[in-house]
């Protein structure tokens, strides 16, 4: 249903073309959840922001990025318009700043359904705000967000993604901004609603107990090109790739609570890396040769490393 | 809503009975009364004038008696028109400054707001660059200079305006409140700039953009409420300005409006009628800024309770 | 390296090329205000009846020639700048000053004491500004002295609605909390870490007060309540401009077009200043 191959994007620096996406391809099937996993700065979010050309005024993207046969990266504007929102949605990061402060709440889910009658739109709001367990929906509907809490919001936030039912939901760090205790609420119902609909999910996150709550596939990024795509339990029984091996290991995981040590993976991404040659993890890699650092290695079989496929 | 716009207007009659007293007194203590100057008059007939006027009691029953009086509308006598109470005075001038005030606002918040956004929305566009550029020139060049350039150039040299008075209907108003509007004009439309090109970039945008509602909507239902904010916070103390433009504006164009008595009034220490002004001008600013606080907690939500 | 944020700011500030520009051009009209007319032989208050509403001419002895009294036309608007840009300079100063403490100190006392003189601010703000300066200058038996008092106290009104509002954010901070535990008192507190940690923003808006003191002293000396004759200020000189302009534009270019580029150039001061100080990014 999405299939994106080689995209790009490039931001314009003071004046300098900057890559911070290198050729990244992964494609989702109707109904599946794919987790894209990878630091902060390892261009997971501008991947999204490709898709639904919402990218920042100097970023650029390339390749191609088929959404039901059609390219996103190349449709005109209005074209773009009659797709998002209604067959593609979006789920933001912040749930503080990604509302409308100025605005009821009910009034901004509505607008989703702009093509319908107001009161028949703000009808199925409400519907939709039940759905995603807002007490009092009807009375809440008429509040504006501030007067919610930041689990309350993402739940709106969600509960506006779904309104149209839309065929692909993207979701860009949907739970980093909210309290521990909240956060697998707000994965469950996004599972359990996704499930209902069969709406298929891209979602963005740099948290790999969000992956195995709800993922079915997961793409490993890192400096802004995939290092891994595997399904998601094959991943975390065998992590292939050296750089999802240092993931793994710096995760704390529940089923071990008296593991010996937390492990951390040495050194920092360096910035602007899907600009040079070679590969992003080289740095920090402990299989690192000499060629790692010149050619950039190309995804074989759900890998880019060669070290360890040879 | 209803509480905030009530605690609003109830601190605004706080501020105007403070403007009230403290302009009284103010008045009282300046050196010098009003018919001690230049006038040789004998003792007795100043008594008696100054009888006549209540000018030889306590000052604080002079106060008391003010205040009588303006519970029923009436802002007493003038010291200098004899013939004439401040009522017949203001009421005289202020359709005049009102109709002034009136369009010059108007003219300043269409035209700062347009020229704003079209220049937020075309950034470095030939708009953009000509609205930066009148709008260091309403910043630099002041009315009082303008004024008279204006009246120079387009009623003297070209003829096509009258050079001052209000006899010849809407012409004779086009240059007072072009060039009251225009200080106003350069700042509206600054404002407007950066605070729409800063809300274009909030989060909040970008989820509407992600509705698929297009452009203009986006711009009209989303940005637009945010980024007029600091507009509509900016015309309460505008309207300050706009006092003071008026004036200037009204002794240069020689109009028969309210602001040319008070420089007249104040040097001839023509106490009730400085108090007259006073009050309608500093109830104008109140009541201005007042609209203004009510009109941003109409647009943000979250000012009204604060 | 580490470098001190004002050094930072003081860089930033250097690579706007239009603000410096504008401070080069404001420190030639002082220099030429205040220096000038030590070249004359005369004041711009004498009268050379020989040479009453003398013409342009560079190589007499009156340059920019006369008024129809004979006082040097040049002279007077040198003369006149300074009194302009000395109120100006020393009005944004003192309102400043003025408006830093009583917002500091309001800020960090918070509760009554704060609300008690900030409602003084708003029945403050609720005079119409010319009627204010106007009254007070009255009161204070008129003069250039009066005239200058009443201006600057319309005027620390803003400077100390910011302050005050950088002081409670401020006094919520660790290291007020610290200070006090260490046993300072409030008023060193106000002074010695309120105060200071304000001055960015004071010299930011302080910047900003220049040309608003300077467009008061010259328009209410246009209006005939400021400087009066026969001393100059640029206010009156536009006022006797314009009376004249009909028949000798000079009058009123001269003392105008230097009035136009020193807000022209504090314009742009400030706008830099405020970009140096406050590098989140403004467009």
């Amino acid at each position: 249903m999405l299939e994106i191959k080689g995209l790009t994007v490039d931001f314009r620096v003071e004046g300098r073309m900057v890559r911070a996406v290198d050729g990244v391809s992964l494609s989702i099937a109707k109904g599946q959840v794919m987790g894209l996993v990878g630091e902060s700065g390892s261009g997971k979010s501008q991947v999204l922001y490709a898709l639904m050309g919402l990218l920042a005024e100097n970023g650029r993207a390339g390749g191609q990025a088929l959404f039901q046969g059609q390219d996103l990266l190349t449709m005109a504007p209005r074209a773009l318009d009659l797709l998002r929102g209604k067959r593609i949605a979006m789920i933001f990061q912040d749930p503080m700043t990604a509302l409308n402060p100025y605005q009821r709440v009910g009034d901004q889910l509505a607008e989703v359904l702009f093509h319908l009658p107001k009161a028949q739109a703000w009808e199925r709001a409400v519907a939709m705000l039940e759905r995603v367990k807002i007490p009092d929906a009807a009375a809440r509907a008429r509040r504006y967000p501030h007067e919610f809490s930041g689990g309350m919001r993402q739940r709106v936030m969600i509960a506006m993604a779904l309104l149209a039912e839309p065929d692909l939901l993207l979701a860009d760090e949907p739970t980093t901004a909210l309290d521990v205790t909240i956060q697998a609420q707000i994965l469950d119902l996004l599972g359990e609603l996704a499930a209902e609909t069969q709406t298929a999910i891209l979602i963005v996150t740099h948290d790999l107990g969000v992956v195995a709550r709800l993922c079915d596939r997961v793409t490993v990024l890192y400096g802004g090109r995939v290092m891994e795509e595997a399904g998601a339990e094959a991943l975390f029984e065998a992590p292939r790739h050296p750089y999802s091996q240092g993931l793994l290991a710096a995760t704390p995981r529940m089923e071990a609570p008296l593991a010996p040590r937390m492990t951390t993976i040495p050194g920092t991404p360096r910035a602007g890396a899907a600009s040079l040659p070679g590969c992003p993890f080289a740095p920090r890699c402990a299989l690192v040769t000499d060629r790692c650092r010149k050619e950039t290695p190309q995804l074989i079989e759900g890998i880019a490393c060669r070290e360890v496929t040879r | 809503m209803i509480s905030f716009v009530a605690k609003r207007l109830w601190s605004g009659l706080w501020t105007l009975a403070a403007l009230i007293t403290l302009t009284f007194f103010v008045m009282r203590l300046v050196p010098g009364g009003p018919f001690s100057k230049n006038r040789k008059i004998s003792p007795e007939v100043q008594a008696n004038i100054e009888a006549a006027f209540h000018l030889d009691e306590p000052v604080w029953r002079q106060f008391l008696r003010y205040l009588g009086g303006l519970v029923q509308g009436d802002l007493g006598p003038s010291l200098r028109f004899r013939d004439y109470s401040v009522n017949d005075l203001i009421g005289s001038g202020l359709p005049y400054s009102l109709t002034l005030g009136f369009w010059a606002i108007l003219v300043a918040a269409a035209l700062g707001i347009s020229l704003g956004m079209a220049g937020a929305l075309r950034r470095n566009g030939p708009v953009d660059w000509a609205t930066g550029a009148f709008g260091v020139m309403g910043i630099a060049v002041p009315i009082f200079i303008l004024g008279p350039l204006a009246q120079l150039y387009f009623s003297l040299h070209l003829g096509l305006l009258p050079v001052s008075g209000w006899n010849d209907g809407i012409r004779s108003l086009i240059l007072p409140v072009l060039i009251l509007a225009l200080p106003n004009v350069a700042y509206i439309s600054r404002l407007t700039r950066s605070s729409l090109i800063e809300s274009l970039r909030e989060p909040h945008i970008r989820t509407a953009r992600a509705k698929g509602i297009g452009p203009w909507r986006v711009l009209r239902a989303h940005a637009l409420n945010g980024a007029l904010l600091p507009v509509v916070a900016y015309l309460g103390p505008a309207t300050a300005g706009l006092i003071t433009g008026s004036i200037l504006i009204e002794t240069i164009f020689a109009l028969p409006g309210v602001g040319r008595h008070f420089v007249d009034a104040a040097l001839n220490r023509d106490y009730p009628l400085v108090m007259g002004i006073t009050l309608l001008y500093g109830g104008f600013l109140i009541l201005f800024n007042i609209l203004t606080d009510i009109t941003r907690a109409w647009m943000d939500p979250r000012l009204r309770h604060g | 390296m580490a470098r001190s944020p004002f050094r930072l700011a003081l860089a930033r500030f250097l690579k706007n090329r239009m603000a410096v520009a504008c401070t080069l051009l404001l420190a030639l009209i002082v220099a030429l205000c205040f220096l000038g007319p030590l070249f004359f032989p005369f004041t711009g208050e004498d009268s050379d009846f020989d040479n009453i509403s003398a013409p342009i001419d560079l190589f007499s002895a009156h340059p920019f020639g006369t008024d129809d009294f004979g006082r040097d036309l040049l002279v007077r608007v040198m003369e006149g700048g300074q009194v302009s840009l000395t109120i100006g300079f020393l009005g944004a100063l003192a309102a400043g000053v003025i408006g830093t403490l009583y917002g500091a100190v309001a800020g960090f006392a918070g509760g009554r004491l704060d609300r008690l003189m900030m409602a003084a601010v708003e029945v403050l703000y609720g005079f119409p500004y010319v009627i204010l300066v106007v009254l007070l200058s009255m009161l204070l038996g008129g003069g250039n002295i009066a005239l200058f008092a009443a201006i600057v106290f319309t005027l620390w009104l803003t400077p100390a609605t910011i302050v005050r509002a950088q002081a409670q954010s401020l006094a919520r901070r660790e290291f007020i909390e610290a200070a006090r535990a260490g046993g300072m008192t409030n008023t060193a507190i106000v002074l010695q870490h309120i105060v200071p940690n304000t001055m960015v923003l004071v010299l930011v808006y302080g910047s900003l007060l220049v040309p608003e003191v300077i467009l008061s002293e010259s328009f209410l000396s246009f209006l005939g309540i400021g400087i009066k004759e026969p001393q100059a200020s640029w206010g009156n000189l536009i006022e006797a401009g314009t009376a004249q302009m009909e028949t000798d534009l000079r009058l009123l270019a001269l003392p105008g077009g230097l009035l136009a580029l020193v807000l022209f150039s504090l314009n742009f001061i400030a706008d830099g200043l405020r970009d140096a100080f406050d590098p989140k990014e403004r467009l």
